[in-house]
């Protein structure tokens, strides 16, 4: 058996402002070492776009986006360590621990081997049947067989079924 | 004032109805009714005193978020 554990924060737009766009999205990352790396499945920008234009493009509908496995650690770190806080408006960063088998956590090294590629991103929507191969940074480990907190990776519920389920406010990601 | 438990709940709520926008063609006819919702709830928090922020998959495009929200936005500065 091995383990795995997911890290979450809920994103705030009143955080965001020169700071990454993950802080306004919210993000949930993945360590298969401990904690020592965390990545987060994210959309990759097509370079004709500016970032504003693909924020503004990302809430529009049923935009969907190639993914990719980034190595987030930093962010989360930074997220843990208070960085992005303003007053008493501040980011949590949970952490959930989850025992896995052989085959699940074959499947998970595999997916951080090849970086996500062949995946693909769309923010969490509802009234589209079925998407082959499409996440959010929510729901991209459920195809390796990691039990997904919550299923339709909107964070605002996601996190708290985190909660629920045991995870611990990270205050030092390890 | 609301509750935490009471403003997480509209919250979760403007989340799913974002979701739903976003999955909806463009020329469905619930397309108005799922806007209308979601700005009649986002300006009762509002109204309520809440001054937070959305997260992205929270909100609608600009030109379909509440006139409310957007001049709250505009005030956002480092508290």
């Amino acid at each position: 058996m091995h383990r795995v554990i997911l890290y979450g924060f809920q994103g705030n737009a009143r955080l965001a402002k020169e700071n990454p766009p993950l802080i306004a999205k919210g993000h949930i990352g993945l360590s298969a070492d401990n904690g020592q790396t965390i990545y987060g499945f994210a959309p990759t920008k097509p370079n004709e776009l500016s970032d504003k234009e693909f924020i503004f493009l990302l809430k529009r509908k049923r935009q969907v986006f190639d993914g990719q496995l980034i190595d987030d650690t930093k962010l989360f770190h930074q997220v843990a360590a208070g960085k992005f806080n303003k007053g008493s408006r501040e980011l949590e960063l949970y952490r959930l621990k989850q025992t896995v088998d052989d085959t699940t956590f074959a499947k998970v090294l595999q997916q951080i081997e090849k970086r996500g590629k062949g995946s693909k991103y769309m923010l969490p929507h509802e009234n589209i049947s079925y998407l082959p191969n499409t996440y959010n940074c929510a729901t991209f480990w459920g195809q390796t067989g990691v039990i997904l907190p919550e299923k339709s990776g909107i964070l605002r519920d996601y996190i708290p079924a985190m909660i629920n389920q045991g995870a611990e406010l990270a205050i030092v990601p390890t | 004032m609301l509750s935490k438990i009471e403003s997480d709940h509209i919250l979760s709520t403007l989340a799913h109805l974002a979701a739903r926008w976003r999955g909806l063609s463009e020329n469905s006819s619930s397309n108005h009714e799922v806007v209308s919702h979601y700005n009649e709830l986002l300006c009762f928090l509002i109204h309520t005193g809440w001054d937070n922020g959305l997260a992205l998959e929270e909100e609608l495009p600009d030109e379909l978020m509440p006139r409310e929200y957007l001049e709250l936005s505009k005030e956002w500065s480092p508290v």
